[in-house]
């Protein structure tokens, strides 16, 4: 009997040899029809692909990878969730699958799960091309802060993105949004400047920005003298503004600004040091009646608004 | 068991039949595999025509098998690996090993909604029984012989030892002996690493990771096992009562009755092709949140449905994949709709999938301790125990309450053999010395019986009121009367008991 185990040994192997070899080019025939398929934009069919592959494959974890892939591309995002998740409780270092879990939570309300996996796959391991991976995920972690308004988080990434050379472009364009909603136009200008080409709509931010740093009043370094010359200006604008609102409130704001326009030149504003702050609270207000019922026009109607409605100290 | 190295031979032989058993569990499941191919094709889902008529032509040539060459095949082999324990002395011939793998491969190849693992539990016992012969071992070593190998069997096939071992002892042996439990383990684990030899150690599921989201879940675990107990009940009422009405139909029918049954499951997988064959991947699948609920409970329901034509039919296969399938089924389907009730406390979807498996093995088969463990075992996750615990017992109390008898039980009644229920075994009323007794306080005694009690009592001849009635029985051999005496104080009469006391409890 004990004799008798080595021929039946050497049968079953050549069986499974045999078997193995008809499962490998199964699993190989699928799981290149689930790559065309997913390149061609067949993002479902790619799905009953993988899993055809992953059905006769040994490891069955080996196509689950690209599975998650194409149900995610699928918008079958529940499936892709959990085959990623088993992914994970083999392998909760890998960068890849914690960043695709990442993206996939970055859809839900609570945030935390989403920056824990994005955290995981910036210190995670990746096979290939780990400090461009890590860079990724973590400008992605960035946008989502973003997205999420906030912006403390998302300062803090960008930061650590750009601390080093050569720029990336799209972290400056993020961080120039960033320092925008902050109020630092000065900073935005700068991270636009630095980002190279803009798209239009940031574009248009950047002009609005540029001009905001050119009107600030507050900013720091300049003369009494050329404050006051912003004061002026942003008067004018103002001014300008409210002549071109028809509504009932904006003529009454226009009749207080007309009333008050022989007051505010570079001169009167000059030898009286309260006139221009006096001056900064007219047109706070003013701004907030002109543009409640006329949307700023120009780039210069806006930057005039985000100067004065910022709050001061 | 007859002397010490007589023991340990038995044990060298249970190796011998876990490495055979594990050959032969592989080349089982390259058969099915095989078979799967040839007949369906590559895909997962096959085109319309090959799903409707190869059931239904593997149907027709497996019964011609059946009836014409292998008439001891019929069903899912744990009854017959059990008569051959308690009737036949161990033997299964090798006729029937051939044939159930012959017939079981090809039914489940073709798409017949049965599973291979109590075929696998029925091939390890007969290969057990065949090698007990060659070696001629004596007449008590080859009945025990049987289900050695059927745990042997069950093992490869589950790829989970603990639990073929466990199923083998709370439901073929039925006790715990030192000798036999020996053998059990090691043939177990010799056919499992036989078969991860050939095969590789991977899983029957990749088990999502779980943890318990919040203690009031285990009122939703609850549930599912009160809803589990109910389709367990379903299934085994529908397979109890159709199968013995199929089998009265006239014996030419038998050779159509697993190809209509073929034809039915096939018309159910042109829409639902999830339900044909064991349908492990499907497991997996429903595991991975793939269905939503809707599409979970119709697979559970069909699954029924399937099942219970195929097995009806009689189909030579297994019941224990498709239990699973259903629990698997069930329990994402109650997963998925206590989600939409209460998101916050839900965890995912495969840990109810995982406890619906352990439910349904435990409502349906009734093996309540084997239920849990197997799903520790296949999910190797301790903190699933809970849960399991849980919907398990709830399933097997609703299935106990309206389903006096098991599903093995009912069906060896039915095929005209009584063999033991371990389930009545386990639960019958163990009476003791001190039920049968006439206690001290008011005892008359005859002269007589006073002074054959002092007799016992000099001869330090007495019972212990927790004794059994077999030890009292064999102290009351040639003796008429002994004194039952307390445990802490011996000088301390509490009663006394005669033949007749005891005779008169006997059923």
């Amino acid at each position: 009997m004990v004799t008798a185990l080595v021929p039946a040994f050497v049968i079953v192997n050549g069986l499974v040899a045999l078997a193995r070899s008809g499962r490998l080019k199964l699993e190989h025939e699928w799981a290149e029809r689930g790559a065309r398929d997913l390149a061609a934009g067949r993002a479902g069919d790619a799905a009953d692909d993988y899993y055809a592959a992953q059905a006769y494959a040994r490891d069955r974890g080996r196509y689950r990878l690209d599975l998650s892939h194409a149900l995610i591309a699928a918008g079958r995002t529940n499936e892709a969730r959990a085959e990623l998740e088993t992914l994970w409780s083999d392998a909760p270092g890998s960068g890849v699958v914690n960043l695709e879990l990442g993206r996939i939570a970055r859809s839900e309300p609570d945030l935390d799960d989403a920056a824990r996996y994005y955290h995981a796959a910036i210190d995670g391991a990746w096979d290939s091309h780990p400090v461009a991976a890590r860079h990724s995920a973590r400008l992605e972690l960035a946008q989502l802060f973003v997205e999420r308004g906030l912006l403390p988080q998302a300062d803090a990434e960008l930061t650590i993105l750009l601390a080093d050379p050569p720029v990336d472009r799209r972290a400056a364009a993020l961080a120039g949004r960033v320092a925008f909603s902050r109020g630092d136009y000065r900073t935005a200008a700068a991270h636009w400047r630095a980002a190279g080409p803009l798209d239009q709509s940031v574009s248009a931010m950047f002009d609005v920005a540029t001009r905001a740093v050119a009107l600030d009043p507050d900013a720091r370094g300049i003369t009494s003298r050329e404050r006051v010359r912003r004061v002026a200006r942003l008067f004018s604008i103002a001014l300008e503004a409210s002549r071109r609102c028809e509504s009932p409130a904006a003529t009454a704001m226009r009749d207080r600004l007309e009333a008050a326009a022989p007051n505010v030149t570079e001169r009167t504003l000059s030898r009286d040091p309260d006139a221009s702050d006096a001056t900064l609270a007219l047109l706070t207000a003013a701004t907030s009646v002109v543009q409640s019922a006329c949307p700023a026009v120009t780039a210069d109607d806006r930057a005039m608004a985000l100067v004065v409605q910022r709050p001061r100290m | 068991m007859a002397s010490r190295r007589d023991e340990q031979t038995f044990l060298l032989v249970a190796i011998l039949i876990g490495i055979y058993s594990g050959l032969a569990v592989v080349t089982f499941r390259l058969a099915i595999d095989w078979i799967r191919l040839t007949l369906f094709g590559a895909a997962l889902e096959p085109t319309h025509g090959r799903v409707l008529i190869v059931p239904a032509v593997g149907g027709l040539v497996v019964a011609t098998l059946v009836v014409l060459l292998f008439p001891t095949v019929r069903g899912s082999g744990v009854n017959q690996t059990k008569a051959a324990l308690y009737i036949y002395d161990g033997y299964i011939s090798m006729r029937t090993v051939v044939g159930k793998f012959m017939t079981s491969a090809l039914a489940i190849g073709s798409g017949q909604s049965l599973g291979p693992e109590d075929p696998s539990l029925q091939v390890g016992a007969g290969l057990a029984s065949a090698l007990g012969r060659v070696l001629k071992l004596p007449r008590e070593q080859l009945r025990f012989i049987a289900p050695v190998g059927a745990a042997a069997g069950l093992a490869a096939a589950f790829n989970s030892p603990i639990t073929a071992v466990l199923f083998v002892i709370e439901e073929v042996i039925g006790r715990w002996s030192a000798g036999v439990l020996g053998a059990v383990v090691l043939s177990a684990v010799a056919s499992v690493v036989t078969e991860q030899w050939f095969l590789g150690d991977e899983p029957l599921f990749r088990v999502p990771t779980y943890h318990l989201v919040h203690a009031a879940e285990l009122l939703a675990y609850a549930v599912l096992g009160l809803i589990g107990g109910g389709v367990s009940l379903v299934f085994v009422k529908l397979v109890t009562h159709l199968r013995p009405r199929m089998r009265a139909l006239p014996p030419w029918t038998w050779y159509i009755q697993p190809a209509i049954a073929g034809l039915f499951v096939g018309a159910i997988g042109l829409q639902f092709p999830q339900v044909m064959g064991a349908g492990y991947e499907y497991i997996d699948r429903a595991m991975h949140d793939e269905y939503g609920w809707r599409m979970l409970a119709e697979l559970c329901a069909l699954k029924v449905v399937a099942t219970t034509a195929s097995f009806v039919s009689g189909t030579p296969g297994g019941l224990f994949a498709p239990t699973l399938f259903i629990g698997a089924m069930l329990g994402g389907a109650v997963c998925a709709i206590e989600r939409q009730i209460a998101p916050a406390i839900t965890g995912p979807i495969g840990a109810y999938a995982l406890v619906g498996m352990g439910t349904l093995f435990a409502g349906i088969l009734r093996a309540p301790i084997t239920s849990v463990f197997m799903i520790i075992e296949v999910s190797g996750n301790y903190s699933i125990i809970l849960p399991v615990m849980v919907s398990n017992t709830v399933a097997y109390l609703v299935s106990r309450q309206f389903q006096r008898h098991a599903l093995f039980d009912v069906l060896a009644r039915q095929d005209g053999t009584e063999l033991p229920s371990m389930e009545e075994e386990r639960e019958a009323d163990a009476r003791s010395v001190e039920h049968v007794m006439r206690p001290a306080e008011g005892l008359a005694l005859t002269a007589d019986e006073a002074m054959m009690l002092a007799d016992a009592r000099a001869a330090r001849v007495y019972l212990y009121p927790d004794q059994s009635l077999d030890t009292a029985l064999r102290v009351l051999r040639g003796r008429p009367l002994v004194p039952v005496l307390h445990r802490a104080d011996p000088q301390r009469l509490v009663g006394v008991v005669a033949l007749d006391d005891v005779l008169g409890e006997s059923p």
